[in-house]
């Protein structure tokens, strides 16, 4: 009983949905409207900051938090992956990036959030284990994916992405500090990062650029 | 003749009171003496005399403004390991002064230490600084990106809604122990209002993050089109 209302009210709303996308066409074609521009839609205005050349997805297979594989470039298939390189002992930028981006996340409709993963690759595998790593992502979203490579990956990955290697940096005690870039890359269904986020972008900037890349990809 | 005269007195009394002042700024930082009481009240009495008094009295080398500190906003993150962050604003009435440490009960964790995150190219790392200036009649801010009091070594897990002591120790005003609430760990430590950097004007230098290697030439695509 339950499908049969679901699927007609699918109908119903596709039939909406459908309505609405005919009306403002038929009112577009009607005119000879002064207002009625003929140019073609301009590019969207993005928040992120556009990065030249765009940096393909690293090709390398770590382990993800559930203890299996993951190819960086066969198993991101997200129109949208979020690329961080950060570490879990990380006070201060990396627990504020994470927060950012998944509050602005929640905020957005279910079927866009459906098509953004993130991937949080630890810059610290001797500390961040696949388990450690689960502990900490899920207090900000369950579906972000944590990613442990050996350090020569990691390394291997920030050459890949231009990004300078790891260093430690040693703060007494066997206590450490490590360096990493502080931006998330964005990847777009082509593969390439066109755009970064900065540490300190807002959640109503994720908020703005987010659907506006799952929908349509980068657009020039 | 009458009128000379009273500049004349006007000029000793001013003279008279800035001695007076310098006096007993020199005599020590007991703000409380009559002396530096006498002194204050000449001082403001005859405002005609105020350039010559702070001319003599940046001679003196041992006059100290008191620094008026108040600590507002303390929060800490809750910990899934050993350590976290703690942040806060120290809000300065009066003479300028540094945070140069950070201590914590020895059971809650093993060192607290100031922290600056750096940024250079597209790398940001995180170090140890001996100390932080607090500005004279201003605010030192430690928020994410910035500043932060890092725990090391933190000995129990550290839960959303609790409070943990952290002292605070300044080159003048001295110790101060502060409480700071635990936040949950994925909440914003930036403080009330935007304070991240990336909004508004500061779009336009992303430097943060930015440069070296295939990073060479981050354009902002603000207002492309």
């Amino acid at each position: 009983m339950i499908p049969i209302v679901r699927g007609r009210r699918v109908a119903a709303l596709a039939l909406l949905a459908l309505l609405l996308a005919v009306l403002p066409l038929a009112a577009a074609c009607s005119g000879d409207d002064g207002d009625a521009k003929k140019t073609p839609p301009p590019a969207p205005t993005y928040l992120g900051v556009k990065i030249e050349p765009a940096p393909q997805m690293p090709d390398a297979v770590l382990t993800s938090t559930s203890g299996q594989p993951f190819d960086l470039r066969k198993d991101s298939k997200a129109p949208l992956t979020l690329v961080y390189l950060g570490y879990t002992h990380c006070p201060d930028v990396c627990p504020t990036h994470m927060y950012d981006v998944s509050r602005a996340l929640r905020a957005l409709p279910q079927e866009t959030q459906d098509k953004v993963q993130l991937l949080f690759v630890t810059t610290d595998p001797a500390r961040d284990t696949p388990q450690a790593l689960r502990e900490w992502l899920d207090h900000f979203d369950k579906r972000f994916e944590g990613l442990v490579g050996t350090d020569e990956q990691v390394a291997a990955i920030q050459a890949q992405l231009g990004m300078p290697p790891s260093k430690k940096t040693d703060l007494g005690n066997g206590n450490y500090a490590v360096s990493h870039a502080a931006y998330v890359l964005a990847y777009t269904q082509d593969g390439f990062a066109h755009l970064v986020y900065p540490s300190g972008m807002t959640q109503e900037e994720w908020k703005h650029d987010i659907p506006l890349l799952v929908k349509e990809g980068y657009q020039e | 003749m009458k009128t000379r005269n009273i500049f004349r007195a006007l000029f000793v009394a001013a003279a008279l009171a800035a001695v007076a002042t310098i006096a007993a700024a020199c005599a020590g930082d007991d703000d409380d003496s009559p002396a530096a009481t006498v002194a204050n009240t000449a001082a403001t009495a005859t405002a005609a005399h105020q350039g010559m008094v702070s001319a003599l009295e940046s001679s003196c080398p041992t006059v100290t403004p008191a620094p008026q500190l108040e600590i507002l906003d303390v929060r800490a993150r809750a910990t899934t390991n050993d350590v976290t962050g703690v942040f806060f604003t120290v809000r300065n009435g009066g003479a300028a002064d540094r945070l140069v440490g950070a201590s914590v009960a020895s059971t809650l964790a093993t060192e607290a230490q100031v922290h600056e995150t750096v940024t250079e190219g597209a790398s940001s790392r995180m170090q140890q600084v001996a100390g932080i200036d607090v500005p004279a009649a201003g605010e030192l801010v430690l928020k994410p990106g910035g500043y932060h009091v890092m725990l090391l070594g933190v000995k129990r897990p550290l839960a959303e809604g609790e409070t943990i002591e952290v002292t605070l120790k300044f080159q003048h005003a001295g110790e101060k122990t502060v409480q700071a609430k635990v936040m949950q760990i994925g909440s914003s430590m930036s403080g009330g209002s935007m304070s991240g950097g990336m909004g508004g004007s500061s779009m336009a230098t992303p430097t943060s993050g930015m440069g070296g290697g295939a990073m060479a030439t981050p354009t902002s695509s603000m207002g492309s089109r």
